[in-house]
């Protein structure tokens, strides 16, 4: 059922990055803000199934016309974003590029200390969805309470700046790890 | 990053401190100082009441009868001669001084306060001195446990080039964590000493291998667990021992190189959680942007239960 | 042209909104079980109502007799009458036999029935018993999903119905009690209570159904951001140039207003054929207020602290529009005019 969109000239994750990067960033960002626009169109709908009940139907599943198509938007194979639609609420997952060892234990170690805070993040969902990173969770009452393309612009700020913030970590960390081992070595030759 | 913020002394502060104001200062109060190192290093110092001026300092000293075979009894000897008395139960070794007859308090409250970077570093030194003298083909291969699955490993060699030049000794550190993620930082730090030491002249050649991999001049003594985090290994030349002083100083820096890894990795690690703590604070911000406030002022309760609202 | 008023706080919303006959109050619900009664001009509130335990999700105020009814998510109905002796407002309870919650409301033309829409996936359609003096109800099923919404036919026995399940459903709701004979009406066959009469097929769920006031045209609003007129058997779609509406109102017969996710009400028209002809709200150029004085000092660093900006928590690029979020309630309001309210708090009053 899932429908992957690849957004036009998104790089695949084979071929080295292209000089126009930042162009087809961008442009896979505009996708999903865009789809996110529509897919955020969310109406209060308490349960058909339970009594007296109000929960999100893209968790609870229970009834399968209430669920949209799940659309995948794919920048290359590692970076993905899973937008996951029904009649009230709407599931946004990202998984993150993780290079190497290092960006895959920071990329856990950001996701768990966003759980930790997801008291704050109101939308943020405890436990990502199987395969991704990190998992949103908005639902119509969010919407009645924040200001929905803010929302969006957040989510968009959000995934532009996981991955440069963990490419930029692993780089320090390499940049400190350097320095650390030349002043060790340096006093040998002193 | 001053470089001075990077080190760490080879010296205990609180033995240094505790031992200074009665070898030095003249202070004679009974005490019982216990303290802790690194690599499970316990440190007592001793002084009874009616006899305040005799010190003694009581060390548990990790693998202490290995050290004692590779030097450590030597050192005792020589460095710590006229010292050694019997340790209390539950330490290896205790050193006894008057400090009213001491000769050279300095020297002697230098020896004291190191006295873990002298016999941890007993066999560095024998190593070396071998080395120095030519002697070095008579080294036995000595494996230092100083931790569960984290040995030191003393290897005296050869130039590939010519059988039997005994020009080197290579020392070899099994570094390992318990942590997954600790591992990963350390991978990260020890391939960074592999590619520096290439890069400046002078330093001892270095290289990390994997701990599947151990490096072959192990192999016969036999390696640590699999899993640990690697192997580093330094290969020492004459020239970086040739002068007192520079052995004193490789012989400090090695002792000191498993410590001097661990708290850089700690520290890189509150780092970047520093990091991530301002990203997500920052983000948090973002979301915020987004939440709806109401135009009404706020009604807030004071401390006294009183209602009021903020105009 | 339009005005708006701030009938609740932003944060708190309004999910339902209904004018007096004579248009001298509105009845709203701020987004909770509250029924709130207001004087139109001054906002002061009159009556609170709390009989419901729960979100209440429509209100329908009948012009003629003066009764509201109110549905809410707690599965109940109520019918408000005002006691002119005790100036109060009555409620009496509708039996209405559902398990679920009640979604939509609506009186007949007539006032002599209401029906509601609701979860349980059927329609009760309720009406006065004299002799127990009460609401009760008769339900029409044939839904596979929560019926979302619904609309009369002026005849007061044709009731129309969106539901989740993509389709528009026209049914009799004749009750041979209340409506005497039954007659072959609006070009429907007669048929017997709860039959359906004509369906429609949609691609998306039907947020939205309307009547136009002859009953000679049948509108529907589907999640395919979609709207269907039905005359005469035909079926004219448009697809529109905005998110998808959630309300729909006939002006009269050639005109059709749609409210919904972009919070900016369209009109449609109709020449030959139905077409979108404009938003309602325009953009015009923004007014900057100059902040000053210690206050507003005090609430620029509160904003800085909270969200890392000056601005704070604002609209921004969308401050222009009269309503700040989706539309909830689009209802006919005196002098050919019409009304919104939000889950932005606002009552926006628009006329063309």
């Amino acid at each position: 059922m899932a429908t992957t969109y690849k957004p036009r000239g998104a790089a695949s994750a084979k071929t080295p990055p292209p000089r126009d990067a930042h162009k087809k960033t961008r442009r896979y960002l505009n996708t999903v803000r865009s789809t996110l626009d529509a897919a955020l169109c969310l109406r209060n709908f308490p349960s058909q199934l339970v009594e007296r009940h109000n929960k999100p139907e893209v968790e609870v599943r229970g009834s399968k016309e209430l669920l949209l198509n799940p659309i995948t938007i794919a920048r290359t194979d590692q970076e993905r974003c899973l937008i996951e639609g029904s009649v009230n609420s709407v599931r946004v997952s990202f998984a993150i590029k993780q290079a190497d060892e290092i960006e895959k234990i920071l990329c856990h170690k950001f996701t768990r200390f966003l759980a930790q805070r997801s008291e704050q993040f109101v939308i943020m969902r405890r436990k990502p969805c199987p395969g991704y990173s990190i998992s949103f969770l908005i639902t119509h009452s969010h919407l009645e309470r924040m200001w929905k393309e803010k929302l969006v612009d957040f989510v968009i700020t959000f995934m532009e700046e996981i991955n440069k913030e963990i490419s930029a970590m692993r780089i320090a960390l390499n940049a400190r790890a350097r320095v650390v081992a030349e002043t060790f070595l340096q006093d040998f030759a002193a | 990053m001053a470089s001075q913020m990077l080190k760490l002394e080879p010296q205990s502060a609180i033995l240094e401190e505790a031992l200074g104001a009665r070898l030095i200062d003249g202070k004679r109060e009974p005490c019982e100082v216990s303290c802790a190192d690194f690599d499970d290093a316990l440190f007592k110092l001793v002084v009874l009441p009616g006899q305040e001026s005799v010190l003694t300092l009581h060390a548990k000293l990790p693998c202490y009868d290995t050290l004692l075979e590779h030097g450590g009894a030597r050192c005792l000897e020589t460095t710590f001669a006229g010292l050694v008395t019997q340790p209390e139960n539950g330490y290896d070794v205790a050193l006894s001084v008057n400090a009213d007859e001491c000769a050279a308090p300095t020297e002697t409250l230098r020896k004291l306060a190191r006295i873990k970077r002298h016999l941890v570093g007993a066999p560095f030194e024998a190593a070396f001195e071998a080395l120095v003298n030519g002697t070095a083909r008579d080294l036995p291969v000595a494996r230092l446990p100083w931790r569960r699955g984290e040995s030191a490993y003393i290897v005296a060699g050869n130039d590939p080039a010519s059988r039997d030049s005994w020009d080197r000794v290579t020392v070899i550190f099994a570094v390992d964590f318990r942590e997954e993620t600790d591992k990963a930082y350390a991978r990260v730090f020890l391939q960074q000493f592999q590619e520096r030491a290439r890069a400046l002249g002078g330093a001892p050649p270095c290289v990390f291998s994997e701990g599947s991999r151990p490096p072959r001049e192990i192999q016969s003594v036999g390696a640590e667990s699999p899993t640990i985090a690697g192997y580093v290994s330094f290969v020492i030349f004459r020239s970086h021992v040739a002068t007192p002083q520079k052995l004193e100083k490789t012989c400090d820096l090695l002792v000191g190189f498993r410590n001097y890894v661990h708290f850089h990795i700690k520290a890189a690690k509150t780092n970047m959680h520093m990091r991530m703590r301002r990203k997500v604070a920052s983000w948090i911000q973002v979301v915020n942007r987004a939440v709806l406030t109401s135009d009404k002022p706020r009604e807030m309760k004071t401390a006294g239960g009183k209602t009021f609202t903020r105009k | 042209m339009a005005t708006f008023q701030q009938l609740t706080d932003a944060t708190i919303g309004v999910s339902a909104h209904a004018w007096s006959p004579d248009g001298s109050e509105v009845a709203f619900a701020p987004n909770s079980n509250e029924l709130r009664i207001a004087d139109a001009k001054t906002l002061e509130t009159k009556h609170s109502l709390k009989e419901h335990d729960m979100l209440i999700s429509a209100i329908d105020w009948h012009p003629q007799s003066n009764y509201i009814v109110t549905c809410a998510h707690d599965r109940n109905a109520f019918v408000w009458s005002f006691d002119d002796g005790e100036k109060k407002w009555k409620p009496s309870l509708v039996i209405l036999r559902i398990e679920r919650a009640a979604l939509d409301c609506r009186w007949s033309l007539d006032g002599q029935k209401f029906a509601v829409a609701s979860s349980a996936k059927c329609v009760p359609v309720c009406y006065y018993e004299s002799d127990n003096n009460w609401w009760v109800s008769k339900m029409i099923k044939k839904h596979k999903s929560s019926v979302l919404s619904l609309a009369w036919h002026p005849c007061s026995t044709v009731l129309a119905t969106g539901s989740s399940d993509f389709r528009c459903r026209v049914f009799s709701a004749h009750i041979d009690g209340v409506d005497g004979a039954q007659t072959a009406v609006a070009g429907y066959e007669a048929k017997p209570f709860g039959e359906v009469l004509a369906e429609f097929v949609c691609s998306g769920w039907v947020h939205a159904v309307a009547y136009s006031p002859s009953g000679a045209s049948l509108a529907f609003a589907g999640h395919d951001a979609s709207i269907s007129v039905v005359t005469n058997g035909q079926v004219q779609t448009i697809k529109l140039p905005c998110l998808p509406l959630t309300q729909l109102l006939f002006l009269d017969e050639a005109k059709l207003i749609g409210a919904g996710h972009d919070a900016n009400p369209a009109l449609f028209a109709k020449t030959n054929a139905w077409a979108f002809s404009r938003f309602l709200d325009e953009k015009k150029e923004a007014e900057t207020k100059a902040a000053s004085g210690v206050a507003a000092k005090m609430a620029m660093w509160q904003a800085k602290d909270k969200t890392g900006s000056a601005q704070g928590a604002s609209a921004g690029s969308t401050a222009w529009k009269k309503h700040q979020g989706p539309v909830t309630c689009l209802k006919k309001s005196g002098s050919g005019g019409f009304s919104t309210t939000a889950c932005d708090g606002r009552l926006v009053a628009w006329a063309l």
